[in-house]
């Protein structure tokens, strides 16, 4: 397809100020990037770590608060704007051939994967052994 | 001849107990060493003055010559060689014959010793005869290594006057001419310088290596001094300064006590048990007894106990020894005890002794080295392990700290419960290492080994290829890890550190570990491919901790089983406590549900967000209420047209909140599904059972028909839009051809009116959309005709 829009590329209909454009799309290529970013860094986090978390394990412990603290602050608001960018187009995508939005929809769904499935997890069983008194 | 009677003197008695404990080490007298190349040769001179007659008149001598000999007969098992000759002096010298002494000439030699000592009829005692045939018994055949001189007399040197010779006795010593009354004192007073100046008999005796070993029945002090000279002298106390000073002197003033004080002194190459308790003539002598003494009693072989009763001889109570022997002689109340313990506890206990003498003979224990480090290599550190051996097995526990181990070749630990530990800081650049140490058991007691170490030797055992993987698990284990062997030559692989520990995180307390290779702590692996052996770990109590337990391994092949290579296992460990798992489930699953509903809200909200109502009054949205009239043509489609245009005067600004606005009958509605991937969407009605729309106009824009509302986007409230709203009724009514009047709403950006009038702009609007929704309903009403008829 062409002639379709991505955020900021405007349309036939209603054709936005040039600089309104460039903004939007800037916005929603930095939204992507921090997606793709997170989930990198939120694997990372993750990367050689123990699936069990114990008293000692400073750094573990750090490390996936560290992940959850990215999900929420960054990837979700990321996901805010990118979500907000692509829908204020509307219609269908024309998109560089990377697919952007691919890779922002990727990025999120890595990160939260990973915020949920692993680091959440292991701090809920942690709080669960430390509640239940097994410490 | 003077004789010595002190027989009532009791002070004597307890002086001359001491005096036999000096007599005894593990060497022979004049500081000889025996071993089992030793010969020895004894001359065994006693007495024959016809004093005997009355200081020793139950022949007590020959009682205590017998215990001599007995003790060298016991003495020649140990050494290559004892010569004994039993000679006897009076007058003059009585020469005997060298014979060699062991248990089959005993006999013949007691022989000797009652034919020699029962002689008493001697009028004269004269020291240099008796010296100068034992000189020439020493000197008349080849020197042994211990040459001893047992020199029994009751008295001192005396040429009685009243028993010499009509025409004088004849002394070599005096060439003055015979000795008479009247010279004998002279030729007397001559006898200490012969024997004790230099080169005399004593000098000459000393210089062919012979100690003496004096015996005196009486009372010594009450001697004249030259022969006191001579005999304490000869007896080894350097104060009378006569001869070299290596022998012993001993004296005892009681005939009866002779054979037990003769039978003390002659116990050779033994060592004495000093301060034998007696109590209420009770004696108990145990292994304690023994281990008092200079060496460890488990390096005794023989304990010899001298005793001597009052009127009878002691009574030994048959002891749980299989190995002794008792000899009594009943007129001096005397016996001799030999027994051979066994390294084990033992006791002896004898009644009615009046004093005691024991000796313990011991065999010096033998070390025997290995090496505690299994491959030695050239550079690098060895540890050697050296054990002792006794003669009843190997020696262990604190009797270890009384043997002195020594080597040049590395340094000597403090000896454990079983031996000591050598270690060699370097080991050298050569094939082998020779390691030999000495290990003494006291004085003259020591022996040697030596022990030859390959170097830098390769063997083929089996081996763990790769260190066990990281392991986590919870409560107490096992926690199975699987090893990859190589087993080369086949062989055992041994875990010789099976426990380590991990320090819990909570608390700082230590956590037993406790490892198995399949389920033990070897395992046997035959030669051919890489085999699977499973290591496992149990804890001895559950709790938080991580860290690397070390496991060291010995590995064994089966073709050098004497030779074996160590490694090391480093397992990184992870535990933590068993948990409840219906409780921590639960938790678990509250915490996601809660971590997964906080990510939900926060992406509800980003989609409601997105889904807001735009600003109107922002992007100056206004909106206009114009009326329709709808109609048929004569060919059946819809036609639209304006009837009440709007005016300037009538664009309002739409009522509008984040999630709904209203224009007129316009309304649009945000909807967020909650479903958060679903984007969110706004329903668009116009206040009518159908609603017709146009967006637009461009690509974007589109014509929709829909009943009651349509889906839409909340952008859509920035317009352009016109919409109108068909009750079903008039629905109805316009299928009957009858024109309907509908109400519509135009919702523009009035800035695109910039330049014209705005209800004229907006006109142009409406006439556009209405025909473009003209159509689209006549396109629908066709589609269902085509449908309902069945034609598509």
């Amino acid at each position: 397809m062409t002639n379709v829009p991505i955020p900021g590329g405007g349309t036939q209909a209603r054709t936005a100020p040039r600089g309104h454009a460039s903004a939007s799309r800037r916005w929603f290529y930095a939204a992507v990037a921090v997606l793709a970013g997170s989930a990198l860094a939120i694997a990372l986090l993750a990367w050689g770590e123990p699936w069990n978390l114990s008293p000692g394990m400073a750094t573990s412990f750090m490390k996936s608060i560290v992940a959850l603290v990215i999900t929420f602050v960054l990837v979700l608001p990321a996901f805010a704007v990118f979500r907000y960018e692509r829908q204020s187009v509307g219609g269908r995508w024309h998109e560089p051939p990377w697919r952007p939005s691919l890779i922002g929809w990727l990025g999120l769904l890595v990160s939260l994967g990973l915020a949920v499935g692993w680091h959440g997890l292991r701090l809920a069983i942690y709080v669960a052994r430390v509640w239940t008194g097994e410490l | 001849m003077r004789r010595l009677l002190s027989l009532l003197v009791p002070s004597l008695i307890a002086v001359s107990i001491p005096l036999v404990a000096l007599a005894q080490t593990e060497e022979l007298p004049g500081d000889c060493a025996i071993d089992e190349g030793t010969t020895v040769r004894v001359l065994l001179l006693i007495d024959q003055s016809g004093s005997l007659a009355r200081t020793d008149p139950d022949d007590q001598r020959i009682t205590g010559a017998r215990a001599v000999v007995r003790s060298y007969a016991s003495l020649a098992e140990r050494v290559e060689q004892v010569e004994i000759q039993v000679a006897g002096f009076g007058e003059g010298f009585v020469t005997g014959e060298w014979v060699g002494l062991d248990q089959d000439t005993l006999g013949a030699v007691l022989e000797q010793v009652e034919s020699v000592g029962s002689v008493n009829d001697q009028p004269h005692t004269d020291y240099v005869y008796a010296l100068d045939g034992a000189s020439e018994a020493f000197a008349g055949s080849s020197p042994a290594d211990c040459q001893i001189l047992f020199w029994f007399t009751d008295g001192e040197h005396d040429l009685d006057t009243d028993l010499l010779p009509a025409g004088g006795l004849e002394r070599f010593y005096y060439p003055e001419g015979p000795v008479t009354p009247e010279n004998a004192d002279e030729a007397e007073a001559l006898m200490p310088g012969l024997v004790c100046e230099q080169g005399g008999y004593a000098d000459l005796l000393g210089g062919a290596g012979v100690s003496a070993q004096i015996m005196v029945l009486g009372d010594e002090s009450g001697m004249d001094e030259a022969s006191r000279r001579v005999l304490r002298g000869m007896g080894g106390d350097p104060a009378f300064d006569c001869g070299p000073g290596n022998g012993s002197f001993q004296s005892v003033d009681d005939a009866a006590r002779l054979p037990f004080i003769m039978a003390c002194a002659s116990q050779v190459g033994s060592y004495e048990l000093a301060d034998l308790p007696v109590e209420d003539g009770r004696l108990v002598v145990t292994e304690q007894t023994v281990d008092a003494g200079p060496l460890p009693y488990q390096l005794a072989t023989e304990l010899r106990l001298i005793t001597r009763g009052e009127g009878a001889a002691p009574e030994l109570i048959p002891p749980a020894l299989a190995d002794f022997t008792e000899t009594t002689d009943a007129s001096s109340g005397t016996s001799a005890v030999v027994a051979r313990p066994v390294g084990e506890p033992f006791t002896l206990e004898m009644t009615g002794v009046a004093e005691v003498c024991g000796f313990v003979t011991a065999v010096a224990a033998t070390p025997v080295v290995s090496s505690s480090t299994p491959s030695l290599y050239q550079g690098e550190a060895g540890e050697f392990r050296v054990v002792a051996d006794g003669p009843h097995g190997r020696i262990e526990g604190t009797a270890l700290g009384r043997l002195q181990l020594g080597t040049d070749a590395g340094q000597v630990g403090t000896p454990d419960e079983q031996g000591w530990t050598i270690g060699v800081p370097a080991l050298p650049s050569e094939p082998e290492l020779e390691l030999t140490v000495d290990l003494s058991s006291g004085r003259g007691l020591s022996a040697s080994a030596t022990a030859a170490f390959a170097l830098n030797e390769q063997i083929n055992a089996p081996a763990i290829i790769t260190q066990p993987p990281p392991m986590s698990g919870e409560g107490l284990g096992p926690f199975l890890i699987d090893l990859q062997v190589d087993p080369r030559d086949g062989g055992e692989i041994c875990l010789t550190t099976d426990s380590g520990s991990l320090t819990a995180s909570d608390d700082g307390s230590t956590i037993n570990v406790t490892a198995g290779l399949d389920g033990s702590d070897c395992v046997q692996v035959e030669a051919g491919g890489i085999r699977t052996v499973t290591l496992g770990l149990t804890l001895d109590r559950s709790g938080f901790a991580q860290g690397v337990v070390n496991l060291e391994t010995r590995s064994t092949p089966s073709t050098r089983p004497d030779r074996s290579e160590v490694g090391n296992l480093a397992v990184d460990l992870e535990v933590t406590p068993p948990a409840n798992p219906a409780l921590v489930a639960v938790i678990v699953t509250g915490l996601m549900l809660l971590m997964l509903a906080s990510l939900w809200g926060i992406v509800y909200g980003v989609n409601r967000l997105i889904g807001r109502i735009p600003d109107p009054r922002r992007n100056r949205v206004r909106y206009a209420n114009f009326v329709a009239e709808i109609s048929r043509t004569e060919y059946g489609e819809v036609r639209l047209g304006m009837v009440e245009m709007p005016v300037d005067s009538e664009f309002r600004i739409p009522q509008r909140t984040p999630s709904r606005l209203e224009a007129g009958r316009l309304s649009i509605a945000r909807k967020v599904s909650p479903l958060p991937w679903a984007a969110p969407w706004a329903e668009i009605g116009a206040g009518a059972d159908v609603v017709a729309a146009h967006q637009g106009p461009g690509i974007p824009g589109r014509t929709v028909v829909s009943e009651r509302w349509y889906r839409g986007r909340a952008r859509d409230a920035l317009g352009p839009l016109v919409a109108i709203g068909v009750a079903s009724s008039q629905v109805d009514r316009l299928a009957e051809g009858t024109a309907q009047k509908v109400p519509g709403v135009l919702l523009f950006d009035i800035r695109e009116a910039r330049g014209s009038d705005a209800s004229r702009f907006a006109a142009g609007m409406i006439d556009e959309s209405l025909d473009l929704i003209a159509a689209e309903i006549s396109t629908r009403q066709i589609v269902e005709e085509m449908e309902r008829t069945g034609e598509v």
